[in-house]
């Protein structure tokens, strides 16, 4: 604090330095091969990065290159520029811009080593980029000045976690849980690492972290994990859905669209004891009336739009006739409308995979189709 | 989608077009995405986005997107391009008698011009889209603005690697100024909306921002996003680069 007190007292620029080698060109809108020939280009680059960099917090730079060092001081218009420059620095952290933010939270602790918001954020960004070793030391150096801080200890928590030092990692997340029962991020990585082993004792501290964090879909598909793991199907289901929700294209939402399937499946089946499903083979049949009537280029656009209206989640167990096509008109229940499409594969290609078997539904169709060809459609 | 702008986006599309959209991820393809636009057919729009780059999904989608909405502003008359191929061989026979090309064996320099001949007319019509869509966005979509930044940073630094001297070397100099014209376009717009000059510097130590800039005044001039003031900047960018008898417009009914 010594040094932001001197600061304030007496303004002085913020400077740091480093060899022009590290400079990081990868993330520039110019080749970096081209600035690596081409060394005039190289520098105009590096000054106009620092400018555009300082431009947004006003004041005055000046970026010299020379010698093969870039020397950059900053000098704001008021107020205390290493408090700016950190903020500046979280700003670039938040919209992922970590190699801009990197240089200036380094600058910071070169300036005054027991900067601790330097250190937090610059230990959780070498931690997400799987820099475990730094990113430990440098969150450890942050407990060790503030031990009371449950963000610190959840940070050192999530790297120790990632590190593989699965008691190193309970027993930071656990710290940091004794100073703020609340801290979601703590009870959500702390129930992650006990779900492994133990779902029923995971279970109520991924429940809060998912209630504490309902716009989390980590949290979410955790705890829609764990309610599945112990056989809690009817309970994980709209979790998945909020899950697969807060990030449609996402890899966890991938996951969670695979265990509803299987979910969906599974209770299908169960309403009727595992037998056959007389709802889905009227639909089968009505499937094979229409498409009969209607040939082989409408069914094509039938089952296409219905297996691309799929990819949001058909609800297979809602009887609620919810759904419209464009080629097709009415409305229909999702289980009739994956009915249709399994009956179209099966008339276009049999191979292709409809997700779903329908098998036996489908044959009973065909034979009551056999039976009275002339049967109006079921539904 | 979990971003409203590009929920909004995608709604748009569906209202304009009547048809709905799909949004999917695909694996082990280069381009951000793939579009597969509908047709009375196959009845959706699917978007298909590179798993490598699903960060930045919700901003491919929202460009998809805008693709769609500048392309199909009359899904009567959904404009495609066509080949005139034997003007398209015409060229590439003459440049596959340049210098840079005449070294190489018969066929392969015939291959070579005839791909650069390919390229520059799919690239004279897609970068005016592009940056007609990369200004839609940036008004329509405020959220998206840092993965806007991230994607055109990348593609610009991509496109950049054409001044590699060993590219500039093997492509004939009027391959290598019309491309560049039309890069320098893109980069121009970008520069603007960016406030950052950066992405110009190949283009000012090269003397090729004038050609860009006369180029985006085209646009600047005729900012509408319709399918027909696409034709017009598309037409008169090949005017202005001398590709214009390289193709044709053909208009789709995608409604019936």
């Amino acid at each position: 604090m010594g040094t932001f007190k001197s600061l304030l007292m007496n303004p002085e620029p913020f400077s740091f330095k480093y060899p022009i080698a590290d400079f990081d060109l990868t993330k520039l809108p110019v080749d970096p091969a081209l600035l690596r020939e081409n060394p005039a280009m190289l520098v105009s680059a590096v000054r106009t990065f620092y400018q555009d960099c300082f431009r947004k917090l006003g004041g005055t730079a000046n970026i010299l290159v020379k010698d093969g060092v870039v020397s950059v001081s900053w000098l704001p218009k008021a107020g205390d520029a290493a408090e700016q420059v950190f903020e500046h620095a979280v700003s670039l952290l938040r919209a992922g811009d970590y190699r801009t933010a990197e240089p200036l939270l380094r600058a910071l602790l070169a300036r005054d080593a027991n900067h601790t918001d330097a250190l937090l954020n610059l230990g959780m960004m070498l931690s997400d980029q799987r820099n475990l070793t730094e990113a430990a030391a440098l969150l450890r150096r942050f407990v060790d000045l503030l031990p009371d801080s449950s963000h610190g200890w959840t940070a050192l928590g999530v790297a120790q976690s990632r590190d593989g030092d699965v008691q190193g990692a309970t027993t930071s997340l656990e710290r940091a849980l004794e100073i703020d029962p609340q801290n979601a991020y703590a009870l959500r990585n702390l129930g992650a690492l006990l779900g492994k082993e133990s779902p029923q004792e995971a279970l109520p501290i991924l429940e809060r972290a998912a209630r504490l964090m309902p716009e989390d879909q980590a949290a979410q598909y955790g705890y829609a994990q764990c309610l599945l793991q112990l056989g809690r199907t009817g309970d994980a289901d709209p979790v998945f859905v909020r899950a697969i929700q807060l990030s449609p294209l996402s890899d966890i939402a991938e996951l969670a669209r695979t265990a509803r399937t299987s979910i969906a499946h599974h209770s299908m089946r169960s309403a009727v004891g595992g037998g056959l499903r007389p709802d889905a083979v009227m639909y089968c049949l009505d499937g094979l009336q229409k498409f009969r009537d209607l040939g082989d280029t409408k069914t094509r656009a039938i089952v296409f739009e219905i297996s691309m209206l799929g990819r949001s989640g058909l609800d297979i167990n809602d009887a609620s006739k919810k759904y419209s096509l464009r080629s097709l008109p009415g409305t229909f229940s999702g289980l009739h409308l994956v009915a249709l499409m399994y009956s179209g594969m099966q008339l276009i290609d049999p191979s292709i995979d409809a997700g779903i078997d329908f098998s036996r539904e489908f044959a009973e169709a065909k034979r009551l189709l056999l039976l009275n060809p002339s049967r109006p459609p079921g539904n | 989608m979990s971003n409203a702008d590009t929920q909004n986006m995608i709604d748009l599309v569906e209202r304009q077009t009547g048809y709905r959209v799909t949004v999917d991820v695909i694996s082990g393809i280069h381009e951000h995405a793939q579009m597969i636009s509908a047709r009375p057919e196959a009845p959706a729009h699917i978007i298909r986005v590179n798993a490598d780059l699903r960060q930045r999904a919700d901003y491919i989608v929202a460009v998809q997107c805008g693709m769609l909405l500048v392309l199909w502003s009359n899904p009567k008359k959904v404009p495609g391009m066509a080949f005139e191929k034997s003007k398209c061989d015409f060229l590439a026979g003459k440049w596959a008698k340049t210098k840079q090309l005449a070294a190489l064996p018969a066929e392969t320099a015939a291959k070579t011009a005839s791909f650069y001949v390919d390229n520059l007319v799919r690239q004279v019509s897609s970068n005016p889209l592009e940056i007609h869509v990369a200004n839609l966005c940036y008004e329509s979509c405020p959220s998206l603005r840092d993965m806007q930044a991230e994607s055109f940073t990348a593609h610009l630094r991509g496109i950049s690697e054409a001044f590699s001297p060993k590219i500039k070397e093997i492509a004939p100099a009027e391959v290598f100024q019309k491309n560049m014209a039309m890069n320098a376009a893109v980069a121009l717009n970008w520069a603007r909306l960016s406030g950052s000059r950066m992405c110009l510097l190949p283009y000012e130590s090269t003397g090729l921002v004038d050609a860009g800039q006369k180029l985006l005044d085209v646009i600047d001039a005729a900012p509408e996003h319709t399918s027909e003031n696409h034709m017009r900047t598309v037409d008169a960018w090949a005017e202005e680069l001398l590709l214009r008898t390289l193709y044709r417009w053909e208009l789709s009914n995608r409604c019936s």
